[in-house]
């Protein structure tokens, strides 16, 4: 998908003036926050869980190549295939070879985040092949022609008038949806049109929010039955997969399932929590007959390497963004790429450039609730920091500001400099304040807010006189 | 392309380092770690099973072993499924219990709006009132996903309290892992058109578990 | 160092907020310390805790501002800050900002170890606290950094409920960020207004005429984004409600 995240600060403009997209985001929002407190506050173990996730994905991480090896032994094992690909191109290419080789038509899709990231639909299409995405909000934006807005609710921008234009257009004359936009109805549409889809799919890809090394397994966490479907009915099924899905055993997904549905939906467990191991064994009724997995490296091997790693520990779950104060005012479109929100601000400058994203991580008051709510306990504000860092050492920041902040603090560094400039500072405050409180440059204050104004001495000037040598 | 793999493989070894303990991968799967596992409570592991398995959205009747045929029969009519070719898995425990004559159960793959399936389960997990179905020769995967109402009928003893569990019985009565073990809890359900929760996304829209207890208890129980 | 004091000795960090500001939050703290029992100094080499540049990304001039700041407050028992964020870059961030440096880390951490946030502190000697009555509808804005770097929340509750005619009440979103967070709110201007429309809108709900909180970045933000609106809802700093609560100020 080609990033738009240049655009942020305009993209945020919008998003700000656009009732319809607040109205949706202040519901999403209430909804995912209130679900996730309490099936928190149900789970007396849920913070030693999220502290055993981390450390399983944590082994893993350190690990990683042993890990994948025995992934990839365990998938041959069990009659599957295992493709490497070291960006979105090869990535692509793969699957675009397998799609042909096994004859296939018509592709169903079950929800890829790795999939939006090579960007497969249009590769795909642009090979002639056909492609339905099957999760109903995937479904939904692929016919507004959209990016995903979250991670887990790719549609949660859209209120139900949308989606019934949406329908109305693409299913025919004569749907329901022309003349209702009852949920009720609008789903029972689309569970109609897409089981035809369904049924004529000859591969299915999927992603994976798991892969066990252990057995060759990989998970699929789905609440819809999309899923399954497309990875049961149709003759092929491909998974694509970042390379740090990987964990050691079934026990391991086991643990860091039980934190994955709580952090996302509030469930338990989704209503579909699958371990698919293989294609179709000799006795097997149905099934796909070849299982592919394809392997993703896309900038995630360069994370191992230094102070992103625990990025890597990343399961998807979206509950950084649920609780992000920035996300709850812009919305997912603003952050122009996949990941939107903190993981978002933290994945896309490292996967797309600083060049590219650096308003991301810098669209933040590190206020913190994101770590204090990430499963896998992330130190989400640590790493925007250290992307600003980069983006300084790097000259992505402007040298206006580079010089600016290396200025002050070569008076902060010399107090009684500091302290002429700080009085001087004051009384310019104080003045302008009381005419209508302007300076020029300062309308990224003023615009929004009343100047506040300094009492006129400054508390080091005034403790000069009041302290004594209690000033010292 | 394995100059993909090699390629990968290459730049996560050079990335960890040879700082690291190339034992401890090995040195885990001997001695794996315990990880918690939340507590279930008072209740009996079939209590506890039963009300996550209704919080889920499912639903549940209890009935003996020689009941459960008609009690499948009486659901399915309750909701106007037509009782003459209902496609099932057909696992030994299923094709044993006493069916009423007017529910004929037929091994074929469901169709794309079949109204009902039924099946067993491999097992259930109390700790998140979850069923556990196997792919194999007597039980298609589409069976759990196509229809409208998917009818389960669960041996009670098959319960279990976490996933875990799961994991230690398979590896011990079967061995290696079927192509798809589903852990199904509750409904197919979506939230995506206003975050408004609807039941019957894309798989069954109704989940039907007739629990099949033990052999009837003695009249005077402690 | 501190040899034979008879009362522990705790060095203001003013802020550079508050000596720019609101330097009447300075002498409260001073004032409320030593009620606690402490005797207080002001060190008179410090400017700030260079916030500004490490959340810039520029951690060479936030390590040269921290290295002056350890050696202004070397001789301190316990160093005192009325702020949340700078509690929090002292006793959180400079050690991780000398990870590494051989000499500096240890001292970064000896000195992270002896900083305190004001109301961590006072909450300690609350009994000591004789407040002057306010009598007030209130909400209390817990700044994220007292809540989630310092680890502070029943503390300034506890010195509040010793306000004579003081009623305080909870906000419904107590966790949520008000939008300052330093450069961002001049960074991303209108992000920043909307999370403190958010906040605003949620003191307004439990009908507070008072908003008091004890990270002056947070209440110069929300009270300004107030004053623009025509709101009528004051926000000040526990210091100073704990001390004398100026009535009205000159902007006001």
């Amino acid at each position: 998908m080609r990033p738009t995240s240049r655009s942020f600060k305009a993209n945020a403009r919008g998003a700000l003036l656009d009732p319809g997209l607040q109205k949706a985001l202040a519901r999403a929002k209430d909804g995912f926050i209130g679900r996730r407190r309490d099936a928190v506050a149900a789970l007396p173990e849920f913070e030693s869980l999220r502290a055993t996730a981390r450390d399983i994905k944590q082994h893993t991480l350190e690990h990683l190549d042993t890990y994948l090896l025995r992934f990839e032994a365990a998938v041959q094992a069990a009659g599957g295939q295992v493709h490497w690909a070291r960006d979105a191109g090869e990535a692509n290419r793969i699957v675009v070879d397998i799609c042909r080789r096994a004859g296939a038509e018509h592709i169903i899709k079950g929800k890829s985040m790795v999939g939006e990231e090579i960007a497969v639909n249009p590769a795909l299409e642009r090979e002639g092949f056909d492609v339905v995405e099957t999760d109903l909000g995937e479904y939904i934006i692929q016919l507004a022609k959209e990016p995903p807005s979250h991670i887990i609710a790719p549609a949660v921008h859209k209120s139900r008038s949308d989606v019934a234009a949406l329908f109305s257009e693409h299913h025919g004359a004569g749907s329901e949806s022309a003349s209702s936009d009852e949920p009720e109805v609008l789903l029972n549409e689309a569970r109609r049109v897409l089981r035809d889809r369904f049924m004529a799919g000859d591969a299915g890809i999927t992603g994976a929010n798991f892969l066990v090394a252990e057995t060759g397994s990989i998970v699929l966490v789905t609440n819809e039955g999309n899923g399954d479907l497309s990875s049961t009915l149709p003759r092929t099924h491909i998974v694509l997969a970042g390379i740090e899905k990987v964990v050691p055993t079934l026990e391991d997904a086991t643990t860091i399932l039980r934190v994955l549905a709580r952090s996302a939906t509030g469930q338990t467990l989704t209503s579909y929590t699958t371990f698919v191991t293989g294609a179709r064994r000799a006795a097997d009724p149905d099934g796909p007959q070849a299982f592919h997995v394809v392997l993703v490296d896309g900038g995630r091997s360069d994370m191992l390497a230094g102070e992103f790693r625990d990025m890597l520990r990343c399961i998807r779950c979206g509950a950084c963004l649920n609780h992000c104060p920035v996300y709850g005012a812009v919305g997912g479109h603003a952050y122009g790429w996949v990941y939107p929100g903190p993981m978002g601000s933290v994945l896309t400058p490292l996967m797309v450039g600083l060049g590219e994203a650096q308003a991301l991580p810098n669209a933040s008051s590190l206020c913190g609730r994101c770590e204090s709510v990430c499963p896998m306990m992330i130190p989400l504000p640590r790493m925007l920091r250290a992307l600003r860092e980069r983006a300084n050492r790097e000259h992505h920041v402007s040298w206006i500001q580079r010089s600016a902040l290396r200025a002050w603090g070569a008076i902060a560094h010399r107090p009684a400099l500091y302290r002429v400039f700080a009085s001087a500072g004051a009384r310019a405050i104080a003045a302008l304040g009381r005419r209508g409180g302007r300076l020029p440059g300062s309308g990224p204050w003023t615009d929004y807010r009343a100047l506040p104004r300094p009492e006129g001495r400054t508390f080091m000037a005034e403790a000069r006189t009041r302290l004594g040598n209690r000033l010292r | 392309m394995s100059d993909a793999r090699a390629a990968i493989l290459e730049r996560i070894a050079r990335a960890l380092g040879d700082g690291r303990d190339t034992a401890a991968p090995a040195a885990r799967t001997d001695n794996p770690p315990r990880h918690p596992r939340p507590e279930l409570g008072d209740g009996t592991l079939l209590g506890v099973f039963v009300e996550r398995l209704r919080a889920s959205g499912a639903s549940a009747v209890s009935t003996s072993e020689s009941a459960a045929g008609a009690a499948v029969a009486a659901y399915l009519r309750e909701a106007g499924v037509p009782l003459g070719d209902v496609p099932a898995a057909s696992d030994p425990y299923l094709t044993r219990l006493q069916w009423p004559d007017e529910l004929v159960l037929a091994n074929r793959a469901p169709g794309p709006t079949e109204p009902a399936a039924v099946t067993g389960a491999y097992a259930a997990v109390a700790e998140t009132g979850t069923l556990v179905l196997a792919s194999g020769a007597t039980h298609r995967t589409a069976l759990n996903f196509l229809p409208d109402h998917h009818v389960v009928v669960l041996d009670c003893s098959r319960i279990v309290g976490h996933m875990e569990e799961v994991w230690e019985l398979w590896r011990r009565e079967r061995g290696p892992l079927p192509r798809a073990l589903n852990f199904v809890t509750g409904p197919s359900r979506t939230a995506d058109i206003e975050q408004t929760i609807q039941l019957g996304a894309h798989g069954p829209r109704r989940l039907h578990v007739v629990l099949v207890l033990a052999a009837e208890a003695p009249a005077h129980t402690a | 160092m501190s040899e034979s004091h008879p009362r522990p000795r705790a060095a203001l960090f003013v802020t550079c907020l508050v000596d720019l500001f609101r330097p009447g939050i300075g002498f409260a703290a001073l004032s409320l310390l030593e009620r606690a029992g402490f005797e207080t100094v002001v060190p008179r080499r410090q400017t700030c805790c260079g916030q500004p540049a490490y959340n810039s990304g520029d951690s060479e001039t936030a390590r040269r501002i921290a290295r002056d700041v350890i050696v202004a407050f070397a001789d301190a028992d316990v160093v005192v800050a009325p702020s949340g964020s700078c509690t929090g870059m002292l006793r959180l961030h400079y050690p991780r900002l000398f990870a590494g440096d051989p000499e500096w880390e240890e001292r970064a951490r000896e000195f992270a170890g002896r900083c305190r946030e004001l109301t961590e502190v006072l909450a300690e000697h609350a009994e000591a606290i004789d407040a002057p009555p306010c009598a007030a509808d209130a909400a209390y804005h817990d700044s994220c950094s007292s809540l989630r770097e310092v680890g502070v929340k029943a503390e300034p509750r506890r010195l509040l409920a010793r306000v004579p005619g003081l009623r305080l009440h909870e906000l419904d979103e107590p966790e949520a960020c008000c939008g300052f967070g330093g450069a961002f709110c001049v960074k991303f201007p209108e992000i920043s207004a909307h999370m403190a429309d958010v906040k605003i809108g949620d003191a307004r709900g439990t009908g507070a005429s008072l908003l008091i909180g004890n990270d002056l970045g947070c209440l110069l933000h929300l009270e300004g984004r107030m004053r623009h609106r025509g709101l009528d809802i004051r926000a000040r700093h526990i210091a100073e409600v704990l001390t004398r609560q100026p009535e009205r100020r000159r902007d006001e």
